[in-house]
């Protein structure tokens, strides 16, 4: 039998087991805060890699629009039956409005025969449309900004509306989220269509 | 607990950093080799229209052209179609292979490309 354990007394001398109120309430605080600062480093992580996932997505979309945009650029115009019509209609910062008879069967005409002939890019701050047959096809909201440059066969810039038949080269500058931060980057693509 | 927690939150961020990088790079490098098939597409559509312009003759029955480049390996098929041909060229660069389809038509003593596009 331990004699101390069994003597009176209202407070617990020193160097014995057992908690206060004061130590159960000081080491709660801590825990609470330990806790709180190991939850903000993790919501810190996953807000730091949901922004990196964000951004490998926007570049990943930039890359298979752009794509698509160039391929469409550079069959512009094409018109193996020399009847369609086919060929560049308007050019701006902000629009790019062509056309190509793919299946050569000699028309433009938007029905379900002459898919995509008609085609239309648009662009203003969230967007990046593709325009098939007149319509509205493509949305993205992931470029900040974008815009298209023109320039003829040697590269020199052909200002904001050029007109078309001197327009050999264009060039689409998209801004895309930055998950530093800082100012965007900018992906640019360019690309010279190969039809007359 | 701190620390592991630290650990953890840290091993995410940067499993998630590797993961996208390795994917960025698998698509610059793809986005690299479709550049060079199309190159290697064009080369052979050129050459093919060079062979034509040495020979006009052969334009009038099916044939077909092939080499390797700097870009790609390539090959051309054309058809005659009337007073044109049509030519096929393919290109390949590592996994990736593009086709175009032109029209070219006889210019003096040349060929000139009067329709142009991608098929693939």
């Amino acid at each position: 039998m331990n004699p101390e354990r069994s003597g009176p007394g209202p407070t617990r001398p020193s160097g014995r087991a057992g908690t206060t109120t004061l130590e159960f309430v000081v080491s709660v605080t801590i825990g609470f805060f330990v806790t709180a600062a190991a939850l903000a480093l993790c919501a810190a992580g996953n807000r730091a890699v949901a922004r990196i996932a964000a951004s490998e997505a926007a570049w990943q979309e930039a890359r298979a629009a752009l794509t698509q945009w160039a391929a469409d650029w550079r069959g512009a115009g094409y018109d193996p039956a020399s009847g369609s019509g086919a060929g560049v209609t308007r050019l701006a910062a902000d629009t790019m409005e062509f056309s190509a008879d793919w299946n050569g069967d000699g028309a433009l005409l938007p029905t379900a025969a002459n898919p995509n002939e008609r085609l239309a890019y648009a662009t203003a701050p969230g967007v990046f449309r593709r325009g098939i047959n007149g319509g509205p096809r493509l949305a993205a909201a992931w470029p900040d900004s974008a815009g298209f440059v023109f320039r003829d066969g040697a590269g020199a810039d052909l200002g904001a509306s050029p007109p078309p038949s001197m327009v050999r080269i264009a060039v689409a500058r998209l801004a895309l989220p930055n998950p530093g931060g800082g100012p965007p980057p900018v992906a640019e693509w360019a690309a010279a269509r190969r039809n007359p | 607990m701190v620390v592991l927690w630290a650990l953890v939150a840290l091993s995410g961020l940067s499993l998630a950093a590797s993961v996208g990088a390795v994917v960025d790079l698998r698509l610059a490098t793809r986005h690299r080799e479709h550049v060079a098939a199309l190159a290697a597409a064009e080369t052979g559509l050129a050459e093919t229209l060079a062979a034509l312009r040495l020979e006009p003759s052969r334009a009038a029955l099916p044939d077909s052209v092939f080499g390797v480049g700097p870009e790609g390996a390539w090959i051309t098929r054309w058809f005659p179609a009337g007073p044109r041909v049509r030519l096929r060229s393919s290109g390949e660069s590592g996994s990736a292979g593009r086709e175009l389809e032109t029209w070219a038509e006889p210019s003096g003593a040349t060929w000139i490309v009067v329709a142009w596009r991608e098929i693939r």
